[in-house]
């Protein structure tokens, strides 16, 4: 129903607010999904919770060698994995400090579809 | 293979020789001679606090475990126990599900998230590795 479709400024403040969360080449996509929403598929966007990159970066930065950060995005493996082996011998906890906006990004944008879809 | 699942078992397979590569650098570290008794460690907690981490001595555990010294082993880093049982047997299952096309290792790996992401299991899991964290501290490590 043409009705319950969010308008214009709705779909542009989400994209405002929450734009950070998500990939910059991502957002075109989420903008078509927006406006092709109902209301309540609307409402649960809004209310899921983003995590925000620059936050898990610091994270990383600190205790990235203890996997916080992966545990933070929900990668409740790879962050077992990364205490286990003491950040992958280091390694790993310095490729992560430039993977970790990418994948905490990747990560909302699933939560996104998981909201819209009604799980 | 789909694009997914080639690139988780690209991973499994990257962990894996990085694994085995540090066994081998440290037991060759640790037969030379001159570098006998010279304490190091790639723990960045350890080199900014001194302090050593949940899983700072799991490296001496692996090798004394494929040794057999299983006492011994225990006492260093119990977490030694689940890194050796996953480089002997996880290479296993990588070979068997390349040859055989099969995803057991995927499967095991999403089975494995879904049980760990439940609340109790993670909270009982951040107590045992605090208690470790605390022992090690405790044994010097």
């Amino acid at each position: 129903m043409e009705e319950n479709k969010p308008d214009k400024q709705k779909v542009d403040m989400f994209l405002m607010t929450n734009g950070k969360y998500f990939e910059s080449y991502r957002l075109n996509h989420i903008r078509s999904r927006l406006k092709e929403m109902d209301d309540d598929q609307f409402f649960r966007v809004q209310t899921q919770s983003y995590k925000d990159p620059m936050m898990i970066l610091v994270v990383s930065l600190l205790v990235g060698t203890l996997g916080v950060d992966r545990f933070l995005i929900g990668e409740v493996g790879l962050g077992i994995a990364k205490l286990l082996t003491c950040g992958g011998l280091g390694i790993w906890a310095i490729v992560d400090w430039f993977l970790i906006m990418g994948a905490t990004r990747d990560k909302n944008l699933e939560r996104f579809e998981i909201a819209s879809a009604g799980y | 293979m789909s694009k997914p699942d080639r690139k988780f078992y690209l991973l499994i397979l990257t962990a894996i020789a990085a694994g085995y590569l540090w066994l081998g650098l440290t037991w060759y570290a640790d037969s030379r001679a001159e570098l006998k008794g010279t304490e190091y460690t790639v723990c960045v907690v350890k080199n900014v606090s001194s302090l050593p981490c949940p899983s700072c001595g799991s490296t001496r555990t692996v090798k004394n475990l494929f040794l057999g010294n299983i006492s011994d082993a225990l006492r260093i880093n119990p977490l030694g126990i689940f890194l050796a049982l996953g480089l002997l047997i996880v290479p296993v299952v990588f070979i068997w599900d390349i040859i055989s096309g099969t995803r057991h290792l995927r499967h095991a790996w999403d089975w494995f998230q879904i049980v760990f992401s439940q609340k109790w299991v993670l909270i009982l899991f951040f107590v045992l590795i605090t208690a470790n964290w605390i022992w090690n501290i405790n044994k010097g490590i």
